[in-house]
């Protein structure tokens, strides 16, 4: 069957470039477990290469843009283009984001030959701004071949029937099968006529069923039909604000009713939402999205309520431009059964303590409602993250784990009050000169007294450190140095007291 | 009552005495009854041995024994919250045993404290507050009661954490009504840490290791009586533990080797004379 593959280069680098907002001759690579995923084209001519570790791309490339790898973002940014294919020809069948394939036939038959087809594709996706590249032949794995062959031109076709002769010449690392092709290369195949010339019966017996299959992909026979997709519901609402609102809750107001219909429309496919994207245009042409958490699902209350939220967190919106346009857009739809479990591996919280803290929510702002999870640091602030009601529970750094401490930490047990902002003291020995800490990290003189400013002195009893702890040093921003001292004194209380630049702070108290 | 069967022998005294009986017995299997669970270490200050729900409870300038009050009920299971407070250690809370996953905080209630604590109660199981006055004693009457009434008809339990420094000024000032009736009004309990003292810090080396306190609990919920409790709060892992009155003393090497020679069987040694032919050792102690 004539098959048409859009293939889009480099899509990972597109799509993460595309959402970040960056230019697109800008050199980008897009990272997964530090090291080098996908480059753009001018990364990879200043040297970047697949595969490389974070700071030797760097070294080649100082102006580097890194973009952490997100899956989701490239299906995501992936979705228009395949709406694009599909409004033009039906059956589309994703391969992976960045390559898409659709039957060529009747298409052909209506625009007056395959290449008039691709011709108009291509002026519709380049269009919407994405860089195309065509192929067409008889199976999927032709086409392919067919589309990488013809990236200088954007269009190459394999005549009809005389793919075996096309795939002939190239290289046997196309069938991406690494063990496989090790092993052919070692016996001495290197293209995939060679392959193809080989007794089919005797590749099955020596190779096995997947070298079987390897074999009539290279000798240009079709592996199976394509599997195409039947487009999904629309599931998205968009509100439309004419004249455009300012005040969130008049848009709040506004959005009550599509929250409603997006709930009820989902419910009727049996379906409920457990995260949600709120993007808001506004007058001005620009736009934000945000994409919300729920513990367990989302209501058409807890909608508006995050659509609240999120013009309120935007910093409130500027006076002179409105916003035009609302759409919600159900990320993640699962039957209810999912969520029996409860999402993040504990029991999801019940019901009504979620509407209580959510009622607390809506009288306070979100930020009021907070829970804490463990994480990782060495200043006591830092130990725990404090994360809003119905956000995910996740950590700032993470926490330590069997075997791997932080080192730097103070010792247990924990300190119980730990003021935010800590409260300046002095410390004097006994001749009431103040204590200094010198760049050894020496105490200059035995501690004697703590005067703090309005609850007067108190004599010290025992005292032990100074512990120092120097954070960041490769960062100018971020570097922290600073020493802690653990002080007791003689009334039975006990403080921890940080010398930071000079001065002494009270960090925290064991009350 | 009079009549007569009404003696306290008679036959309808003997009924009397079973229906009371029956009528306990329902009472206490009550799940509204049936205290919240505290720390084993904590149980002997509370005259029903966990926190009575429905009930208010005090507790003056410690966070450390706040939150110790709130691992019993978290680790069994129930949700507790947290307003006003928001320098409270929340690693010290998990070092306790408080469930930080089953943990709501409200750092700063603003102007709302009263419609938010009453939120609360209404869905977790046990508040810890700061109170919206100076101190507890200064809260107003009316709103304690209106508080109170719902604290009983949901059946959670409040906890107040009050600071000494407000109870001190209030009571110089005289605008505490008394020393009795200090901490939260109609509260049940009201605990004061009397004594403490930290082991672990030298002069410039060791750490904070441990606590020894002394928690004193008054109050109307006591029935008169104030009862105090030696703890560890923390002890050397963080936890609160009770002080063992009468330690195991240490003894010395060689005190244990001649109590367990001196415990053996009495052939075994005469047959080891009888091979060697020495004199029979002397036996110790």
């Amino acid at each position: 069957m004539r098959t048409l593959v859009v293939w889009c280069p480099d899509w990972p680098v597109f799509a993460a470039g595309w959402e970040a907002g960056c230019d697109s001759d800008a050199p980008i690579a897009v990272l997964d477990k530090s090291r080098v995923y996908a480059c753009s084209r001018p990364a990879r001519r200043a040297g970047v290469k697949r595969g490389q570790r974070v700071r030797e791309a760097q070294a080649s490339c100082p102006e580097l843009i890194t973009i952490p790898y997100d899956q989701t973002v490239d299906a995501r940014v992936f979705e228009p283009v395949i709406a694009t294919v599909e409004a033009l020809a039906p059956g589309v069948e994703v391969v992976r984001p960045g390559i898409c394939a659709v039957g060529v036939r009747g298409p052909a038959r209506y625009f007056g030959g395959e290449h008039a087809f691709a011709d108009v594709l291509h002026s519709r996706l380049e269009a919407g701004g994405y860089t195309c590249v065509f192929g067409v032949a008889d199976g999927l794995f032709a086409a392919e071949q067919a589309a990488r062959s013809g990236l200088a031109d954007g269009y190459a076709e394999f005549p009809a029937g005389e793919s075996a002769s096309c795939l002939a010449p190239l290289s046997i690392d196309t069938l991406e099968r690494p063990e496989l092709v090790d092993l052919l290369r070692r016996l001495g195949i290197r293209t995939l006529g060679a392959f193809a010339e080989l007794p089919r019966t005797q590749v099955l017996t020596r190779f096995g069923i997947d070298g079987a299959l390897a074999h009539r992909l290279a000798s240009g026979q079709q592996d199976r039909p394509l599997a195409t997709r039947r487009p999904p519901p629309e599931l998205d609402i968009a509100v439309d604000l004419e004249p455009p609102v300012e005040r969130v809750d008049q848009v709040a107001f506004a959005v009550r009713k599509a929250a409603d219909q997006l709930v009820s429309g989902l419910a009727e496919r049996d379906l409920v939402c457990g995260r949600l994207r709120v993007e808001v245009h506004t007058e001005d042409g620009g736009s934000t999205g945000r994409a919300w958490r729920h513990p367990r699902w989302f209501d058409a209350a807890d909608v508006v309520d995050r659509v609240r939220w999120q013009l309120q967190g935007i910093g409130g919106l500027s006076p002179v431009c409105g916003v035009s346009r609302v759409r919600l857009i159900p990320d993640e739809v699962n039957p209810p059964g999912v969520f029996a479990e409860g999402l993040w591996g504990e029991r999801a919280p019940d019901e009504r303590i979620h509407r209580g803290l959510t009622r607390v929510q809506s009288m306070l702002g979100q930020e009021a409602v907070l829970t804490a999870v463990r994480s990782g640091g060495r200043s006591l602030v830092d130990r725990i993250t404090l994360i809003p009601w119905g956000d995910e529970r996740v950590a700032a750094r993470p926490p330590e784990s069997e075997g791997q401490p932080w080192p730097g930490q103070l010792p247990v047990p924990a300190p119980s009050v730990v003021p935010p902002k800590s409260t300046p003291v002095e410390l004097f020995d006994a001749a009431r000169r103040p204590i200094r800490i010198d760049e050894r990290g020496a105490v200059s003189a035995t501690p004697a007294v703590l005067a703090q400013g309005r609850t007067g002195e108190s004599a010290i009893s025992g005292w032990a450190g100074p512990w120092p702890v120097d954070e960041r040093w490769w960062d100018r921003t971020q570097a922290r140095s600073y020493a802690r001292l653990q002080v007791g004194c003689a009334d039975g209380a006990a403080y921890v007291l940080r010398y930071e630049a000079g001065r002494w702070w009270i960090e925290a108290r064991y009350e | 009552m009079s009549g007569p069967g009404s003696g306290i022998d008679g036959p309808t005294a003997g009924r009397r005495r079973a229906t009371l009986a029956e009528l306990r017995a329902k009472l206490s299997a009550d799940r509204l009854t049936t205290p919240f669970p505290v720390l084993p270490a904590l149980a002997e200050l509370f005259p029903g041995c966990g926190l009575r729900k429905g009930a208010a409870y005090t507790v003056e300038s410690s966070a450390s024994l706040a939150l110790a009050m709130l691992a019993g009920p978290s680790r069994a299971g129930s949700w507790c919250g947290v307003v006003g407070l928001p320098e409270l250690g929340l690693e010290a809370a998990d070092g306790f045993g408080v469930e930080l996953g089953r943990l709501a905080l409200v750092p700063s209630p603003e102007r709302r404290w009263w419609e938010t604590v009453a939120t609360l109660l209404d869905v977790l199981d046990v508040v810890l507050v700061r109170p919206p006055a100076a101190s507890a004693s200064e809260v107003a009457a009316p709103d304690a009661r209106r508080l109170a009434a719902r604290l009983r008809e949901r059946g959670s339990t409040l906890i107040v954490a009050d600071s000494a420094a407000a109870t001190a000024t209030a009571t110089a000032t005289g605008t505490a009504r008394s020393a009795r009736t200090a901490g939260w009004p109609g509260g049940e309990l009201r605990f004061t840490v009397t004594a403490s003292r930290w082991e672990g810090l030298g002069a410039g080396h060791g750490h904070l290791a441990a606590r020894q306190v002394t928690v004193e609990a008054s109050g109307r919920g006591s029935a008169g009586r104030t009862r105090t409790a030696r703890l560890w709060l923390p002890d050397r892992t963080g936890q609160l533990a009770a002080v063992q009155e009468h330690p195991i003393p240490e003894r010395s090497g060689q005190e244990r080797f001649d109590q367990e020679r001196s415990d053996a069987p009495g052939e075994v040694i005469e047959l080891a004379t009888a091979r060697t032919g020495l004199a029979p050792a002397r036996r110790a102690g």
